[in-house]
């Protein structure tokens, strides 16, 4: 203990601190280590820029033969997604609108089920139960962001999928939109919680004292000041929510089916839900194997991670304009 | 109208708190479900030490386990250093100009990637432009991609969060801002560094998608033995709880699924474990603060 505080703040920079002040030489030498060091950390922080840039650029040449090869047109206006049709004359088939599809329907559905409940959490922690959301809940939603995505997927292959399977046609597993859908729900509820949560920390007091005076009760305080007061931070946590749940992929893998067949709702009505389906991330996951065997298969795979990238930044700049509009509502 | 109001009122509330307990309720059995699956595994001697025996008694999670730990050292090896830089710049050195705005702007958009995207990333620029092939290195290289932003944002933190004072003292004293940084501010904000590192390094542990890419050999049973080597390819146990789906043939998944018990409890109990240790270590650090201060 003596010895880790001799690392503490106030004793150490005596020794360089003399050394400055008295000897000439060390002075010049601790200017030099400043302006070296500043453009160290400075380009610490730039690798940041630079990787961004490499992504980007890795991401669009190895997803360029979709354009060159197979056609915009047929990537996203088609849904027959056939390496094999290729056989005789070129290249296979790669429509991608089953996988997009997908993505949005599962994603629709995890935060229709993830909204309420993050909600509720976030209304839990800042207003109704401070105490015990500060001691057990906050805890508790960090636990449930530090389990591995992989382990969702999995606990929702071995617990959700049998529980899917009494009310699935027969002759399927389970997997499908509903079962994805539930997993990304779980997945996505602490991220939004916590964002919408830090909003309505944000409420300024006398808002809430305000409509308490008007003798509205504790529910209406919520409902009709806090959440609206708190929107644009409950509008940027869905929106990360969304990206988030839109990126995951081996989760959504094991409980989804695999299969690049778009449910038909006008026969399965609801039961289309429990279709095995794919999304975009499940169709790049797919492919692991086959990276280096089917070329155009892969680019189009790349082609998939490009809209993954788009979906991304325009949730950033949606993030971006909600804070805005926070800053503008505040002035 | 009032009672209406009033019962309104409570059945709300009472709905929030339902929700709230039904969510715990699900989080707990998550955890109490995953580890008594894996109990028998995880109490069995040999599990943490002996290769995976699909379809046959016994069998661990060793080279895996190995694995994960290797790939682990490597990227915090990498990463921390980076991240910590790029921390620092952020809270002491940034300005507000143009600048500043694109290299926050650059850390977030890496943050919001999805892991995925990094791995296929990861592929194209770790192992096919270097003309490799998959590798514990280029795993590890896709997993500094993807916690680079995290640990730059923890450094900043924690150097924000240190007393002003501190800073005005140091400089006023005639140190230089890389003194004032190396020998005042980092060491002060140790403790919420070692914190952020743990969480970080809780993440890699459980990162599967970008490894899967750029490190896996697809294979629950072919791995390098306990090899040194960052060139060589292998699973990492969260790999594994994918790839026991693709590859175990549908009769042999029963089988496999006892090891993917096994490999889920290490994984939750890992959480567990990286969790209590971050708090534990945080509230020692603010303690000792407190003490000094």
């Amino acid at each position: 203990m003596t010895a880790g505080q001799g690392g503490e703040a106030p004793t150490p920079p005596a020794p360089g601190l003399s050394g400055a002040v008295a000897v000439p030489g060390l002075r010049r030498r601790s200017r030099l280590l400043d302006r070296v060091s500043r453009h160290v950390l400075l380009a610490g922080a730039g690798i940041n820029v630079v990787l961004v840039v490499l992504v980007v650029i890795f991401l669009l040449s190895r997803a360029w033969p979709t354009i060159t090869d197979i056609g915009l047109g047929s990537f996203f206006g088609s849904t027959t997604w056939d390496p094999d049709a290729g056989i005789g004359f070129g290249v296979g088939m790669f429509g991608a609108l089953a996988p997009i599809i997908g993505s949005f329907a599962v994603v629709l559905l995890a935060l229709l089920i993830a909204v309420p409940f993050a909600l509720a959490v976030a209304v839990f922690i800042t207003d109704t139960n401070p105490r015990v959301g500060e001691r057990f809940i906050r805890p508790a939603v960090e636990v449930f962001v530090g389990i591995p995505s992989v382990v969702y997927g999995y606990i929702g292959f071995i617990a959700l999928l049998p529980l899917l399977r009494n009310i699935a046609p027969p002759g399927r597993e389970g997997s499908g939109i509903l079962a994805a859908g539930i997993v990304l729900a779980i997945m996505v509820i602490p991220t939004i919680a916590t964002i919408s949560a830090d909003g309505l920390y944000a409420v300024p007091r006398a808002l809430k004292e305000g409509s308490a005076a008007l003798g509205a009760t504790q529910w209406q305080t919520i409902r009709r000041v806090l959440l609206p007061a708190a929107r644009a931070s409950i509008v940027s946590g869905i929106v990360l929510g969304f990206a988030r749940a839109m990126g995951e992929a081996l989760a959504v893998a094991l409980v989804i089916g695999d299969v690049n067949v778009i449910p038909s709702v006008t026969k399965d009505g609801l039961g289309a839900l429990l279709q095995p389906f794919t999304t975009m991330t499940v169709t790049i996951t797919d492919g692991v194997d086959k990276l280096a065997i089917n070329p155009e298969g892969t680019a189009a795979r790349y082609m998939l991670a490009v809209v993954l990238l788009l979906v991304t930044f325009l949730a950033i700049i949606l993030v971006r304009l909600a804070a805005r509009g926070r800053r503008g509502s505040r002035a | 109208m009032n009672r209406r109001l009033r019962r309104n009122n409570s059945i709300a509330i009472g709905v929030v708190r339902g929700m709230v307990l039904l969510l715990v309720a699900l989080l707990v059995w998550m955890i109490v479900l995953m580890l008594s699956k894996g109990w028998s595994e995880l109490t069995r001697g040999g599990f943490y030490t002996s290769v995976p025996n699909i379809g046959g008694p016994g069998g661990g999670i060793g080279p895996q386990l190995f694995n994960t730990i290797y790939v682990l050292v490597l990227s915090m090896l990498i990463v921390l250093p980076i991240g910590l830089a790029g921390g620092i710049f952020f809270a002491e050195y940034a300005g507000t100009g143009r600048v500043t705005n694109l290299l926050r702007r650059a850390s977030e958009t890496l943050a919001t990637l999805p892991s995925i995207v990094v791995g296929l990333f990861g592929y194209a620029f770790f192992v096919q432009a270097t003309n490799s092939h998959p590798s514990r290195l280029a795993a590890a290289l896709s997993l500094t991609v993807i916690n680079l932003p995290y640990v730059v944002r923890i450094s900043e933190d924690a150097l924000r969060a240190l007393p002003p004072a501190l800073r005005e003292g140091s400089l006023g004293l005639g140190a230089t801002r890389w003194q004032t940084v190396s020998r005042v501010l980092v060491p002060a904000a140790l403790p919420a560094l070692i914190t952020g590192a743990i969480i970080a390094a809780g993440r890699v542990f459980g990162e599967a998608a970008a490894i899967l890419f750029t490190g896996s050999n697809f294979s629950l049973t072919a791995h390098s033995n306990y090899s040194l080597n960052p060139f060589d390819s292998g699973d990492t146990l969260a790999v594994d709880l994918y790839v026991f789906r693709i590859q175990a043939e549908p009769n042999v998944v029963t089988d496999a699924r006892q090891y993917a018990d096994g490999v889920a409890a290490v994984l939750v109990l890992a959480v567990l474990l990286f969790n209590v240790g971050a708090r534990l270590l945080g509230r020692a650090a603010v303690r000792r603060l407190q003490r000094t201060a």
